[in-house]
């Protein structure tokens, strides 16, 4: 039981970060590989303005999600689009997306050099106890901040006319052109909130973990494996894809063997895949946002 | 009025559309006949230039539209009705048709179109709620074609309307686009169901092999020998 509760803060940010893959890969059928750098990104930018601006934690928050937000768009704009229209094929543009995740690992290094950073968490981390299990504060607010993003991010989708269009995109995009909508225009929106999300996870962990110019690569990868668990290009796959890496990570590293955590974790991966193909949680013939 | 003026297209390497001439007289139902392969839908999808012609012109209400973005195009009151319906999918029919009227800002003519619609689709208003993929084909047409009538289009470019349909439900599909011309649309008709087009049609072209072999009067092209041969199975 407390190991399953344990699980679950970090495996909401795995599935903040794995909805960050589903909705670029349903909007444009691209996989991001620069999604982890959104995360180490929106760390860093938290850490900025926290530190230098010395605004509070709900502005770090903000003001990370928005930027790194802007950076997304601006990845799809000047350098996916003008690759697809000039007809690279789709491994190009995947490659494309690396590239761009190692210059923003480069790019970090340089701005803010190679010792591990720790953000203050705003709540404390000292665990309490509510029937017979111990919480922290601080899973709390990751929780609870990670749930109210997919609750907005569930509204955007389902009631607003850029969300629309996005999901219009994701289901037919030649059908979207159709309409009247600018597909291009919507692959942004979809690079915009995935890396705002992504951000938002940054600075929900870094008072956990160390923050580094290169923890994009781990969270990234654990955040695609939550995303195909859950049956990529779903959002309800990613978030439950999400919790589920979390919840069997940490069974697997409290009941079993921390050491081996990893290997267990991925083990099961290979046995999910084995049992279902597609992912857990995609039904047929419904695929996509 | 459509003009298209000698275009050429091709995919990849391959050209397919050799040189493609014909216009659709506003306020009236022109069509567009041929067999399988022959670049209909490819001449269609070059007026909304989901292709993009690499040679020639394509001219709307005078004013030339080649190489403008598809969205800009649907913009100035062109609509096309693809072939396969291409419905979204997870979509509810009510969000279908509310995607129809993705461009427009006057919300009363949108709502009014809603009504006008689900009287002209009485199927669609028992299925407002339900998802898109889980209509039955004739369904799905209808909610295609009353998604693009949601744009308030002038201009309607209809692919195979007919495809996979049962008669009685080819004919409730074709009366509508009579009531769509009737409405002073312009109306543009591909279809391999020869004989219905052909005698609804004030107009009409053949084309094979990425080239316009004929054009007439619907009466008269249903008199041709070579049509009757090829395309009316007589
Ligand atoms: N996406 C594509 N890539 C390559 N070739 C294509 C593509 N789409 C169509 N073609 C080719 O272009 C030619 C014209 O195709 P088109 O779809 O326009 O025919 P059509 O008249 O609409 O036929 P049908 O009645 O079967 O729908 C065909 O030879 C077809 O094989
Ligand atoms: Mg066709």
């Amino acid at each position: 039981m407390q190991f399953f509760l344990n699980g679950l803060p970090i495996g909401a940010i795995y599935s903040l970060v794995a909805l960050g893959y589903s909705l670029i890969y349903a909007a444009s059928g691209v996989l991001n590989w620069s999604q982890g750098d959104m995360v180490m990104l929106g760390a860093y930018v938290g850490f900025t303005v926290f530190f230098f601006l010395k605004l509070g934690f709900i502005s770090a928050l903000f003001l990370a999600i928005v930027v790194v937000a802007l950076l997304g768009a601006l990845v799809q704009y000047m350098i996916l689009r003008p690759l697809r229209e000039r007809e690279a094929p789709p491994i190009n543009v995947v490659i494309a997306t690396l590239g761009v995740a190692i210059i923003c690992r480069n790019l970090a290094l340089g701005i803010w050099g190679p010792d591990p950073q720790i953000l203050p968490s705003p709540v404390s981390s000292r665990p309490l106890s509510l029937a017979g299990v111990s919480v922290t504060p601080q899973d709390i607010l990751v929780l609870s901040v990670g749930i109210t993003l997919m609750l907005i991010l569930h509204s955007f989708l389902k009631n607003t006319r850029e969300g629309k269009a996005l999901r219009a995109v994701a289901q037919d995009r030649y059908a979207a052109q159709l309409v009247g909508i600018d597909p291009e225009r919507s692959d942004a929106v979809a690079f915009a909130a995935s890396a705002g999300i992504g951000a938002a996870a940054g600075i929900l962990i870094a008072p956990i973990f160390f923050v580094t110019f290169n923890m994009g690569a781990s969270i990234g990868l654990k955040g695609f494996v939550a995303a195909v668990i859950g049956g990529l290009g779903t959002i309800p796959g990613a978030i439950a894809g999400g919790f589920f890496l979390g919840v069997v990570e940490s069974l697997a590293g409290g009941l079993i063997s921390s050491g081996y955590r990893d290997a267990i974790t991925f083990s099961l991966l290979i046995v999910v895949l084995w049992l279902k193909p597609s992912g857990l949680f995609l039904r047929k013939n419904r695929q996509k946002v | 009025m459509l003009e298209i003026c000698g275009i050429k297209a091709k995919y990849g390497h391959t050209e397919v559309l050799h040189s493609v001439t014909l216009r659709a007289e506003t306020g009236r139902i022109t069509t567009l006949i041929g067999g399988n392969g022959a670049g209909k839908t490819t001449t269609l999808n070059c007026i909304v230039n989901i292709l993009k012609p690499y040679e020639g012109q394509i001219l709307w209400k005078g004013q030339e539209i080649t190489g403008l973005r598809s969205k800009d195009i649907v913009r100035l009151g062109i609509s096309l009705i693809p072939e396969g319906r291409h419905v979204f999918p997870r979509m509810t029919v009510r969000e279908n048709l509310e995607m129809g009227a993705y461009i427009r800002k006057d919300a009363n003519g949108v709502q009014k179109d809603f009504e006008w619609i689900l009287e002209l689709f009485p199927v669609l208003k028992e299925r407002l709620g339900q998802e898109a993929a889980t209509l039955s084909g004739g369904e799905q047409q209808m909610l295609a074609i009353g998604r693009s009538l949601m744009g308030n289009p002038d201009l309607v470019l209809m692919d195979e309307p007919s495809m996979g349909l049962a008669p009685i439900v080819v004919e409730e599909v074709f009366s509508v686009v009579e009531q769509i011309m009737a409405m002073g649309k312009t109306v543009l008709l591909v279809e391999q169901n020869a004989a219905l087009a052909l005698n609804l049609a004030h107009e009409g072209y053949v084309i094979e092999l990425g080239r316009i072999v004929l054009r007439g009067t619907g009466k008269e092209l249903l008199r041709n020998p070579e049509v009757e041969k090829a395309y009316l199975g007589l």
